[in-house]
């Protein structure tokens, strides 16, 4: 999986292309989580992104844990194999999907 | 097909399965799910059924009258993945836990899991009916 990180001020955009499978998801977390202090607003850009494991959806989970308690996160760009995903597993829920 | 259960053959084992779905005009959605299943399995295989030594699992595909069917075995420690217990879908981000999501996601996307313990192997058979996309 290719990631990509685009900041400006307080925001950061994610960019995921590709599988976010088991062996990327503990790669994501880390790179992701060294660089969301002081971050107000988290997007995850996932437009290019074929493919998300339970491992992945882990990551998505920490993360809006995390930014409930520093500002905001969006998910944008999830094609329709993983909506259902985020359905079937109640992500819908509690992500903010654009 | 038989790999060391080690998460890093995820690709390995995926690569395989998928050229078979594809070479059998699985529909690209059930290919996904099943890719999934897959992972999903091999990660739990990996994380409990050999806790003191490297162990191996096999897979094998067939796929008759438009149902794809793998059976996945392992010779590691008795592991019923039906037991585990079901996540709460409807909590919020901070009720929910990290985790239990892998085994709830096979059972949603397959048709049918089977767990069978038979001569000291974990038998666990998917099943999924599929559209086959015309050639």
């Amino acid at each position: 999986m290719d990631i990509s990180f685009e900041q400006e001020g307080t925001e950061l955009v994610v960019a995921l292309k590709g599988n976010l499978d088991t062996v990327a998801a503990p790669e994501l977390e880390s790179a992701l989580f060294s660089k969301l202090d002081g971050v107000e607003k988290l997007v995850f850009d996932l437009t290019e992104l074929d493919y998300i494991a339970s491992s992945g959806l882990r990551v998505l989970l920490a993360s809006q844990k995390r930014m409930n308690r520093q500002g905001e996160m969006i998910v944008r760009g999830a094609n329709s194999d993983i909506m259902d995903i985020f359905e079937m597993t109640g992500f819908v829920e509690f992500l903010t999907i654009e | 097909m038989e790999v060391e259960a080690n998460i890093a053959n995820v690709a390995v084992l995926d690569e395989h399965v998928a050229q078979a779905l594809e070479e059998h005009g699985v529909d690209h959605k059930s290919k996904q799910q099943i890719k999934l299943a897959l992972e999903e399995i091999l990660v739990n295989v990996a994380s409990y059924a050999y806790p003191e030594e490297q162990g191996t699992m096999a897979v094998d595909l067939s796929i008759s009258d438009n149902v794809v069917t793998l059976k996945i075995s392992d010779n590691g420690l008795p592991f019923d993945p039906s037991d585990a217990k079901e996540p709460d879908i409807g909590l919020s981000a901070e009720d929910r836990d990290i985790g239990g999501l892998g085994v709830f996601l096979v059972q949603k996307l397959m048709d049918d899991m089977v767990y069978e313990r038979v001569d000291d192997k974990n038998v666990l058979t998917i099943t999924k009916a599929f559209t086959p996309e015309s050639a």
